[in-house]
């Protein structure tokens, strides 16, 4: 097998998620006969390569099976940010736009259910704030 | 030189010093040259948990950051329950994700900070970058800058902390460093941690530098372009992470593995980036030969003189092959 063969499989499996399949089985069936695959690489320095990506596919097959700490409230938090965080419009508009997402994450936050959560979700007024004062031209 | 709090701060000192040991804890767990904080330590005026201004001015939220930490002095050596401790650590991951987020090469200004914020381009990456590093060096500072029963409770809820922040860039900051550090033989927490040390705009470019040193194009691309070609992938990683806004986000996926799938591809696509650029560069010839062998032409003499046909793959010793005027013409833009 040529590294990039190995690169171009990596690379369809990892883009299958989602797309394809969201099951992680399946995902980890096609890495486990990549890494058979892989040992057959000549070079050393691209088998050494290989099995360093290898072990990234599982880490991200490994996240899709036991996913990390999120919540509904820390995405909904995210996603009114990034609305905020439009730059399309006129600069009162888009001031205006991240004014009413700090609010609504005020308002998300203030419903999470944990302090935890809540924490989270607060954090991501600072992208806002730092949107609004460049556009205000604030400096001290 | 780094200065502490300023007397006029609205934020009083905590533990002795404890917000300068957090900024120089911060500076030597990312190898950060210098910090840009200017000492002013004042109150968000909203329910902002931390921002740092373009003036180096950093500002915290009173009770959500400010009173935990006080507390956790005021009351060393008493009981506390878990939410305490997680409060507690989350506090101190607000402040070093601000500190983090003015930490800077020696020579960089407040105003280029700004120039760059304005610019806008970089928050994405700058976030998730400074959210992931943040998460992971909480544990180390909290060694280096709280008495070591505290920062014991502090290591102890890691596992409980709840969910980090910035969710659509934060996994994707991690696998990009992920898999470029599988490319260049680094692990992902150092290209991370590199990442951590530079400006807005010059996360992305730690990756383009680690990616183009790890190429054939320090033998092709000549000096005269070595800088654009460094920024052309540095702009192309910048521009798709900021990207991840637009997104649709399937409501059925699980949206954190999206976001690493979206940082494995970018990586992958800075990598086709070099690829490319290397292609190009190994058959590329500089306009100056042309000129020369054009002028050769249009005097009559032979083509040859000024610029010699030399296989491909010498090119990497620094001679570059000859090629017509024309197509040089068509590929002004390399490394696209």
């Amino acid at each position: 097998m040529q590294y990039a063969d190995f690169d171009a499989e990596n690379r369809r499996i990892t883009g299958a998620y989602g797309r394809e399949t969201a099951d992680p089985e399946a995902l980890q069936a096609a890495a486990d006969r990549l890494r058979a695959q892989s040992a057959a690489i000549a070079s050393d320095a691209d088998r050494a390569k290989a099995f360093r990506h290898l072990t990234l596919l599982d880490e991200f097959i490994e996240s899709i099976r036991t996913p990390a700490p999120s919540s509904q409230v820390v995405w909904a938090a995210n996603d009114a940010m990034i609305r905020g965080l439009s730059t399309t419009g006129t600069p009162a508009e888009q001031r205006a736009r991240a004014s009413a997402a700090i609010e609504e994450i005020g308002r998300i936050a203030a419903a999470a259910p944990t302090g935890a959560e809540r924490d989270a979700a607060l954090e991501m007024n600072g992208a806002l704030a730092e949107f609004i004062r460049v556009l205000d031209g604030e400096t001290r | 030189m780094n200065v502490g709090r300023t007397p006029d701060s609205e934020i009083p000192d905590v533990g002795n010093g404890l917000w300068e040991r957090i900024r120089d804890a911060v500076q030597a767990e990312s190898g950060a040259e210098t910090s840009l904080w200017n000492g002013q330590l004042d109150y968000t005026n909203n329910a902002n948990r931390g921002e740092t201004w373009e003036d180096g001015r950093m500002c915290l939220n009173r009770a959500d950051v400010v009173e935990p930490l006080q507390e956790m002095y005021a009351t060393a050596g008493q009981p506390a329950t878990p939410e305490q401790w997680i409060k507690r650590r989350n506090a101190l991951k607000t402040v070093i994700h601000e500190y983090s987020h003015v930490t800077a090469p020696d020579g960089h200004t407040h105003a280029d900070r700004e120039a760059q914020l304005r610019r806008g381009l970089a928050r994405p990456i700058e976030e998730g970058v400074t959210e992931a590093w943040s998460q992971d060096v909480v544990d180390r500072v909290a060694v280096r800058v709280l008495p070591a029963e505290m920062a014991e409770q502090i290591k102890a809820v890691r596992d409980v902390r709840g969910p980090h922040a910035y969710p659509a860039w934060e996994p994707a900051a991690r696998s990009l460093a992920g898999r470029v550090g599988a490319d260049v033989g680094l692990d992902g927490t150092e290209v991370l941690r590199r990442m951590s040390a530079e400006t807005l705009e010059g996360k992305a470019r730690v990756v383009a530098d680690l990616l183009y040193d790890a190429s054939d194009l320090p033998n092709v691309v000549p000096p005269s372009e070595e800088q654009t070609v460094r920024e052309e992938i540095s702009d192309w990683i910048q521009g798709k992470f900021a990207e991840l806004d637009a997104l649709y986000w399937d409501p059925r996926a699980n949206r954190d593995a999206i976001s690493k799938q979206r940082g494995l591809e970018i990586a992958a696509g800075a990598s086709d980036v070099v690829r490319d650029a290397e292609k190009f560069y190994r058959t590329w010839h500089h306009p100056t030969q042309e000129l020369d062998k054009l002028r050769g032409v249009l005097e009559g003499q032979a083509p040859a003189a000024g610029a010699p046909r030399v296989p491909q793959g010498e090119a990497a010793q620094g001679r570059r092959t000859a090629q017509p005027v024309e197509q040089i013409a068509t590929r002004g833009t390399p490394a696209r």
